[in-house]
């Protein structure tokens, strides 16, 4: 449970991450901004309480690549067959 | 022709970043897909071993000690070292292994009934994780200092590609669809910025695996002679003493007596390993580790708590010892070896691992694409390279789905037969070079890809006609192991298949 809670953290905010970041909207929604990172030093927290120092900085850390990850991809597979 | 050198720093760091990905990049490929396959070591060997039985999480598996050590005793008295490898969650059997004057043995029993299990011979994972740092054919030596250079060139076009990288955060989630070389440079942006972390900590710590191999002067200072290194080696790891044997009978303690003493001192950690020098000896010393995988209890660590006994008395003669420069350096193996994962722990490596793979096949396919546009480039160096990557990129995945078959295929009482996968597996890969080279290069790269993807959609089916162990029975039997392999052959076949529709124009 605490992998899928950390890897919906990551997803999550790299999500809300995208969602400012895209095409001409480069910090124009500084509140969505500030919660996709709160998001993911969520996850990170999150990953470090529940697993321990150590592991959790590891595992945090390789959730948030793959939480990056999907939402790339996410966004390709939108961007391609969505509409 | 190679370019002048550039003006600013990001053209400099640009330069470098291609060089140093290119020279080596088909080398780096190979090590970075069998790296990822390693971490699922284990589970390909009790694949590729479908005689064993499904491996579980035993309550105690100290236990299986109670039939590993009569079978010691009545099949290799005279032994001079016995290994016991206790049974676990990713190994189904006990692992028992002897070596002396009379030579070397080893048998796997079943855990519950101490039984002899006979296993077909392979080298299974364990060949993917020794050829992931010492390749083969190669002397040992050798190759490791070939991975430790493709390794540090690794790390060069990491931090040179982040310095040339200028909108790192802005380009973070771009992809161009169907534009050709900004696709893949979008692809390969993609694949190296979002798993970046993992990139960088995978290549700095397998470097730091084998830092006494590159970087030897600081340990020939400080103990300049090879027996202080040896006797340095002898503390720090878990090494049993090569002390000879005294001549003198007298009575083994009690093996299990130890265990439960390790265990007490280990915050109740499982054992993994068991060795016994001299047994029936007056210098008999008994090693005992933990098991791996216990990050609860244990931490990250590549190196497990051990404990020395002495065999006769029972008295402790050492244990791990903890140092700060040792525990980093644990640390630091441990991040890259990836044990203390539990599954899904062990599924993100192997993902952000294909990443890596993903990062440098576009990197490849980048450059080429760049090339081919550039009037003045070499029309050789370019065919050459293109070649290479077809040979590599799509040529080494089908060389290693031909070891899975073959390790189907060939007759289990066959001489030699574990090395015959291996040089299936290579032969494989030479006729991939060779098609490679005589066929057009799309033509290369769709014939390639699809040979991937119709051997991968066939290992369900020939695993099924082969084994008793086919899809449906591992479903009923709800063994992991199997029912993952046959879901990801299909789904790895499926991919193979789009990458063949979609080579063109590149």
């Amino acid at each position: 449970m605490v992998h899928l809670l950390v890897l919906t953290l990551s997803v999550a905010g790299f999500h809300v991450l995208a969602m400012t970041t895209g095409q001409g909207a480069w910090r124009h929604r500084p509140v969505l901004y500030r919660l996709g990172w709160c998001l993911l030093w969520g996850a990170l927290i999150v990953a470090s309480v529940l697993w321990g120092g150590g592991l959790g900085v590891t595992l945090g850390v390789g959730y948030l690549s793959a939480g990056a990850g999907l939402v790339f991809m996410g966004r390709i597979v939108v961007k391609r067959y969505g509409r | 022709m190679i370019a002048p050198l550039g003006r600013h720093v990001r053209q400099r760091m640009a330069q470098l970043h291609r060089w140093t990905g290119v020279l080596l990049i088909w080398l780096l490929f190979v090590i970075f897909l069998t790296g990822t396959l390693s971490f699922f070591r284990q589970e390909l060997t009790q694949w590729m071993q479908p005689e064993r039985p499904q491996g579980r999480e035993l309550a105690q598996p100290e236990a299986a000690l109670e039939h590993a050590l009569p079978y010691l005793w009545q099949h290799a008295s005279a032994a001079s070292h016995w290994t016991i490898v206790l049974p676990g969650e990713r190994s189904g059997l006990l692992d028992v292994s002897w070596r002396g004057a009379e030579g070397r043995g080893q048998a796997y029993l079943h855990p519950d009934t101490g039984e002899g299990v006979q296993v077909r011979d392979t080298r299974g994972g364990e060949f993917f994780y020794r050829f992931h740092f010492q390749l083969h054919y190669l002397p040992v030596l050798t190759a490791r200092y070939l991975v430790g250079i493709a390794a540090m060139m690794m790390l060069l076009a990491l931090i040179s590609g982040v310095l040339t990288h200028k909108k790192i955060l802005r380009d973070f989630f771009t992809f161009r669809w169907g534009k050709g070389q900004r696709s893949w440079l979008d692809a390969h942006n993609g694949f190296s910025v979002l798993a970046l972390p993992f990139h960088l900590m995978i290549t700095y710590t397998g470097l730091v695996t084998l830092m006494t191999l590159y970087v030897p002067w600081g340990m020939d200072k400080a103990f300049p002679e090879q027996e202080q290194r040896q006797q340095l080696i002898g503390e720090i790891f878990a090494f049993m003493p090569s002390t000879p044997s005294s001549g003198q009978v007298a009575a083994l303690t009690s093996v299990p007596a130890l265990v439960e003493q390790a265990r007490a001192s280990w915050q109740g950690a499982h054992v993994g390993r068991v060795q016994i020098a001299h047994p029936g000896d007056l210098s008999a010393k008994v090693l005992v580790e933990a098991q791996t995988g216990q990050a609860d209890r244990l931490g990250i660590s590549g190196h497990p708590p051990f404990m020395l006994f002495d065999g006769v008395t029972g008295e402790l003669l050492k244990a791990k010892a903890s140092r700060p420069a040792y525990d980093a350096y644990g640390t630091l193996l441990g991040l890259h070896l990836g044990r203390f994962a539990d599954w899904p722990g062990r599924w993100l490596y192997a993902l952000l691992g294909a990443a890596g793979c993903g990062m440098l096949a576009t990197g490849m396919l980048l450059w080429t694409s760049k090339r081919r546009r550039k009037p003045g480039h070499s029309r050789v160096g370019l065919w050459l390279v293109e070649r290479l990557n077809v040979a590599t990129l799509a040529g080494f995945p089908v060389a290693v789905v031909a070891l899975f078959w073959l390790n189907r295929l060939l007759p289990v009482e066959m001489t030699a037969r574990a090395q015959w996968e291996i040089h299936g597996l290579f032969l494989v890969w030479l006729g991939m070079g060779i098609h490679a080279l005589l066929r057009p290069l799309q033509s290369g790269w769709r014939e390639q890809l699809g040979l991937a993807g119709l051997l991968l959609l066939g290992l369900p089916v020939l695993n099924l006609l082969t084994t008793d162990r086919g899809f449906p029975a591992s479903l009923a039997a709800g063994d992991g192991v199997f029912i993952g392999f046959d879901l990801l052959s299909v789904l790895l076949a499926l991919l193979m298949f789009r990458c063949a529709r979609r080579r063109r124009g590149v």
